[in-house]
């Protein structure tokens, strides 16, 4: 593997910090808000999400030669939604409870923009391998960005993590409350933006 | 970028579509038996939920087995029909059928040394289909404890009627009023009538759903009356 210079791995670290798909592209916030109530849907949803980028943008590379170029928008959906499905019946049969709880935000990750977005920028233009670590880091990059806040919401908005209460009874005793407002949309929205924020302050490269 | 033929571009998609097709079905035949699998332990989930049983999906089985005595159909006229299973009556077919002809799926359940029925209903909420478990107490009228499901309410209006806040609403509700007739429970909006044996708040913002919600009670309890009247105990 001596070959695999880290110009190679690009594709699959840049998306985790610098440039996340989140924070920096800025794109699949709908479904950052919707699923980051609690840390294991979030967890679900990263891990269902990155297998779709991955395998799309490995099954598009792979046939990007032969997309005629008209139809290729039609050929990438096609890729996508089967891909989702074919997630979607996984979840099903093998982690029903979860699946519930993501209903329909699972069938959603077919307009999620992330994929697409790889797709036209990557995918399309690059070799199969290092299109399918881009969409395996991007993925990543979205799971990180989920997980971040689905640990803030949980912690504070239920006191637990991954259903474990960790908040000791003694501390409501002596008036803690959860915070409900973390639970609502517009609290991920507001992680999110704080999220954006710490980056851009540590980021030293600043685009003028 | 290269220029494809008309005839090259319906090829390749009809051939795209045809692999893609084969995949799904593939999918969906190798794992459909742990689906239904999983449907078949969330529905015995709901009706030992019901009785106020809550049951892990991996003991579920022996749960079931030891609150519920049988499962069984019954006709209009409250006689047991036999050679039909509970399970795999199709109760959206049976509603369709004339009042008479319906067959009716019941379960007798055993806790604590009392005996309950367990009755599912279905119904139409505002999106798509809702759906629940009523349980009964010996004498075929006061509500025990109910489940409630759906396929795709409102998230945080009509989809709470899966909350447990929503159904605790009707225990001890009662289905008949004091001159014995069916008058069900009626979900009524909160301030709007006095606290009475038939009535309980409906959600604020649900209206559709909680209205579904009562149709539902009152078309798929109704049916069982005769069998109510035959077997209740006072």
């Amino acid at each position: 593997m001596n070959n695999f210079s880290s110009k190679q791995w690009k594709p699959l670290l840049n998306p985790l910090l610098k440039e996340n798909p989140v924070t920096v592209q800025v794109l699949g916030i709908c479904s950052a808000l919707a699923v980051t109530v609690k840390l294991e849907p979030a967890l679900v949803m990263a891990l269902s999400v990155t297998a779709v980028t991955g395998f799309s943008n490995l099954i598009i590379a792979t046939i990007r030669n032969w997309i005629p170029n008209n139809i290729r928008i039609i050929v990438q959906l096609i890729v996508i939604a089967a891909l989702v499905i074919i997630v979607d019946q996984i979840l099903k049969a093998f982690a029903y409870e979860v699946s519930k709880q993501l209903s329909v935000y699972v069938g959603l990750i077919i307009t999620n923009c992330i994929i697409m977005g790889r797709l036209e920028a990557f995918a399309m233009a690059n070799k199969p391998i290092p299109a399918f670590l881009d969409g395996i880091g991007n993925g990543c990059g979205y799971g990180i960005i989920l997980a971040t806040v689905a640990f803030v919401r949980e912690l504070f908005g239920s006191g637990s993590l991954f259903g474990w209460k960790l908040i000791p009874d003694g501390f409501y005793a002596f008036g803690y409350h959860n915070n409900s407002l973390i639970i609502l949309p517009p609290m991920a929205l507001i992680i999110v933006g704080v999220i954006i924020w710490v980056q851009k302050a540590h980021t030293k490269e600043v685009k003028k | 970028m290269k220029n494809f033929s008309n005839l090259y571009i319906f090829g390749f998609s009809s051939a795209l579509v045809l692999l893609v097709a084969a995949a799904l079905s593939f999918t969906s035949l190798s794992l459909s038996d742990r689906q239904s699998a999983n449907v078949e332990t969330e529905r015995k989930q709901n009706i030992l939920l019901a009785l106020g049983v809550k049951s892990e999906a991996k003991d579920v089985e022996t749960t079931y087995e030891k609150y519920i005595r049988r499962g069984l159909v019954i006709k209009a006229d409250g006689s047991e029909a036999t050679g039909e299973s509970p399970e795999k009556l199709d109760t959206e077919k049976e509603q369709l059928k004339p009042a008479a002809e319906q067959l009716l799926p019941l379960y007798i359940a055993e806790k604590e040394g009392r005996t309950y029925v367990v009755i599912p209903v279905r119904g139409k909420g505002l999106w798509g289909a809702i759906w629940g478990n009523v349980a009964l107490e010996e004498d075929m009228n006061t509500i025990y404890g109910t489940t409630f499901d759906h396929k795709g309410e409102t998230p945080g209006l009509g989809s709470e009627i899966n909350t447990l806040k929503f159904q605790q609403q009707f225990r001890n509700k009662k289905l008949f009023d004091a001159s014995n007739k069916f008058v069900s429970v009626a979900v009524k909006k909160p301030g709007s009538y006095t606290p009475n044996d038939h009535t309980v708040d409906a959600l604020s913002g649900g209206t559709l759903t909680s209205k579904g919600l009562q149709a539902m009670l009152k078309t798929g309890l109704k049916p069982y009356q005769t069998y109510f009247s035959q077997h209740k105990s006072n």
